[in-house]
């Protein structure tokens, strides 16, 4: 009897977090609540519960991630004050002089690398507002080229540890470096660019056919870019905090890649040189942690509370040993699962949350089936990124497009984001699923 | 011609035309006709339709834009006289009609430098003078009259924020004294203020000019309060056309804002009666409304 109580009671308290995590991540997903808000909520229900105690719950918050997250949104917030990005689109815009292939191909790379080494929203609050201004300006229809942005930001962020938060998760939580991440991913990942690219271009090139033929666009293009320099030129430009704000990302950069020199982690150095940044820029301290995201910081944080919540109750090992390990213990087949499997999740579900709960399961997966080089890892990785794209509530930076592209009157329906964003996780997908094959033979 | 390039080169004209003078805006043109002739790539028979067509968008904008329309008339004028596109290749064509391009636009030039040296002389020390828009008194004038030591104050009436803003950034840079207020202000300053000075897209034969949005309300308020009105235009402005040719943009959107949605109706640009002006000064000097005629372009 009393061994049937105390059945009942462990039951009901490893019941308690699943109920809770479900209902948070359903309303994550479905934006019914703010997401830091529904984390916070669930981590209190779990406390006041007693299902976890508060120190518990401090020890499950993974500080390594929140540091770098913290650090590279002050820096990027002091870069973006300077004027830095300004400049950078403007300068785009004039070389491409108004050839829509160029606007796709050069705001496609810039956006790619500003989202391998910024975070990817900054990315597109920075691109999308111009890239609108001028293919309407060209009479063009801006859709396809804020769609474009959107997708290529979150492939141009899967190519480094900094660049898209399940990377950042990944790696602080599984201790990759920076240079790890950059050397394996950055292949694929300029392989995917150039596939997805083509592909728009393709599926599109009737928009795209050049304008050097027609007199009357070309003046539009000159006329254009006498109004966009007009505007941009009322931003204020600070040279000397741009210098200051470049100098400490390149040292930041610097530091990633000599980690394992240094042994310097990337959540030290990122909050390290904004630190310093904050100090030498003598910036307005409080008027920079208004721009810092503490919503997401705060969602991350609950996150980690509620999974590790699951992990202290024995239910990711559930999930890992009677979902993924039954399929058996083929390397190829566990690798091409967690990839397709995140690839699908992530396209609607939040990739933060899924990648959290993820990195424990597959820590149980490589207890039974080790699988070298990380691999399984980088499967998460290009998974979790690369599905990002099936729907518009995918990844973060495809709501902020698709809410600027608003402002700024284009519309784009989730099916118009989904029509390609199906094909392109596909391509991604295939091509990831191709590299890690290749990979894991060569490492077998 | 593609209806898409018209409205999209209106559409710039339009926007252009907020923060830079008519004169300006034109000279900005010609340089956009002239580096879209270097880019341009076509078989050497299709440049004169290429060319013809960007013409054509020119004079039929919305609204019609001076001094640009008459350059192009005058372009068009001389390539007519002279046989440009006869047994010559592309390249030849293309610097021929580049050097008449340069021509106008040195022209233009000249006339608004002697605008300026015109204009300046109707400013005086002491004087408060009121500005609404960026035409040719806020970028020439006013700034070449402070160079030369001259001690005056300008009242802005702000109606639009990116017209307004513009104006501060010419005075600001020239250092110029200037107070903003809202237009529907200029009731409570008229025992400070002595002069008006305005600009223009167009000056018709029919007595009228054609100007910024929002310039009809100041001029008729001045016009009742007895303060001289200035307009300060180059001869190029002046046409030949009526001012209902002149084809005012009408745009008609759908807003929403505070809970309410409802349709606005505005105007691209203002007609008003030369009436109401008191001087017309051009690169010329003061000239008289009625010999508007004997300026104009043909």
């Amino acid at each position: 009897m009393e061994h049937a109580v105390q059945h009942s009671v462990q039951h009901t308290s490893t019941l308690i977090p699943i109920v809770v995590f479900l209902i948070v991540y359903a309303a994550i997903t479905f934006e019914l609540v703010n997401k830091a808000a529904a984390t916070l909520a669930g981590v209190g229900v779990l406390v006041v519960l007693h299902v976890i105690n508060e120190h518990q719950a401090v020890g499950f918050i993974d500080f390594e991630t929140l540091m770098l997250l913290t650090g590279m949104m002050i820096l990027v917030t002091l870069i973006k004050k300077s004027g830095f990005f300004t400049i950078v689109s403007v300068r785009i815009a004039e070389i491409t002089k108004g050839s829509p292939v160029k606007i796709l191909v050069l705001f496609s790379i810039v956006t790619a690398l500003m989202s391998a080494f910024l975070d990817n929203v900054t990315t597109v609050l920075i691109i999308i507002p111009i890239i609108i201004e001028l293919t309407r300006g060209l009479g063009l229809n801006p859709k396809n080229y804020v769609l474009s942005q959107a997708i290529i930001s979150n492939i141009g962020g899967t190519a480094t540890l900094i660049g898209d938060p399940p990377n950042v998760i990944i790696g602080s939580k599984v201790g990759l470096s920076f240079n790890q991440f950059i050397l394996t991913l950055s292949p694929i990942v300029i392989i995917v660019f150039v596939f997805v690219l083509a592909y728009i271009w393709f599926t599109h090139r009737v928009e795209f056919k050049p304008i050097n033929t027609n007199m009357s666009k070309l003046v539009a293009v000159q006329l254009l870019l006498e109004k966009i320099r007009y505007e941009f030129s009322n931003i204020t430009i600070d040279k000397k905090l741009m210098i200051k704000g470049l100098t400490c990302l390149t040292l930041a950069i610097f530091l990633f890649i000599t980690q394992t020199i240094t042994g310097l982690a990337p959540g030290v150095v990122a909050l390290g040189m904004a630190m310093v940044l904050l100090i030498i820029s003598k910036a307005d301290v409080e008027e920079i942690l208004e721009e810092v995201e503490w919503s997401t910081l705060l969602f991350f944080t609950g996150l980690f509370i509620l999974v590790g919540a699951l992990e202290e109750y024995g239910v990711i090992n559930w999930i890992a040993q009677n979902v993924f390990m039954n399929v058996g213990d083929n390397p190829y087949v566990l690798v091409l699962m967690v990839l397709w499997v995140a690839g699908i999740a992530s396209g609607f579900l939040d990739n933060i949350p899924f990648t959290i709960t993820m990195i424990p399961i597959i820590h149980l997966i490589l207890e039974s089936t080790p699988i070298p080089n990380n691999i399984l890892w980088w499967a998460l990785a290009l998974g979790a990124c690369f599905g990002g794209n099936i729907t518009m509530i995918g990844a973060s930076a495809n709501i902020v497009s698709v809410g600027i592209a608003k402002k700024y009157g284009v519309e784009i329906s989730f099916i118009d984001f989904m029509k390609k964003g199906v094909i392109v996780t596909l391509i991604s997908l295939t091509l990831a699923s191709i590299f890690l094959v290749l990979y894991l033979r060569a490492s077998l | 011609m593609s209806n898409n390039d018209q409205l999209v080169l209106d559409a710039l004209f339009r926007d252009i035309v907020k923060f830079y003078s008519s004169s300006q805006t034109s000279i900005i043109t010609l340089n956009a006709i002239t580096a879209a002739i270097t880019e341009l790539e076509c078989p050497t028979e299709d440049f004169k339709m290429e060319l013809t067509t960007v013409c054509d968008i020119i004079k039929n904008s919305q609204p019609r834009m001076f001094p640009i329309d008459n350059l192009i008339i005058l372009l068009e004028k001389e390539l007519q006289e002279k046989d440009y596109f006869s047994d010559k290749d592309i390249d030849a064509r293309k610097t021929a009609v580049t050097k008449i391009i340069e021509s106008l636009e040195e022209r233009l030039n000249d006339d608004m430098n002697e605008l300026a040296n015109q204009g300046v002389k109707h400013i005086e020390d002491g004087d408060h003078i009121i500005l609404h828009s960026v035409e040719e008194g806020a970028e020439l004038l006013l700034p070449e009259a402070k160079r030369m030591g001259k001690n005056f104050e300008v009242l802005i009436l702000r109606q639009d924020l990116v017209k307004t803003k513009q104006v501060i950034n010419i005075l600001d840079t020239a250092g110029i004294k200037y107070t903003v207020v809202p237009e529907w202000d200029l009731i409570h300053f008229f025992d400070k203020v002595n002069k008006l000075f305005i600009g223009a897209y167009a000056l018709t034969v029919d007595g009228k000019f054609v100007s910024d949005s929002g310039t009809s309300n100041i001029v008729s308020e001045c016009h009742i309060h007895k303060l001289p009105v200035y307009l300060f235009a180059p001869t190029l402005e002046i046409t030949n056309t009526f001012s209902r040719d002149q084809n005012i943009y009408l745009k008609d959107e759908s807003v929403s804002e505070s809970g309410s949605d409802y349709n606005l109706i505005s105007h691209s640009s203002d007609i008003v009666s030369l009436d109401l002006v008191d001087h017309i000064i051009t690169e010329h000097g003061a000239i008289d409304k009625s010999k508007l005629a004997d300026y104009c372009t043909t």
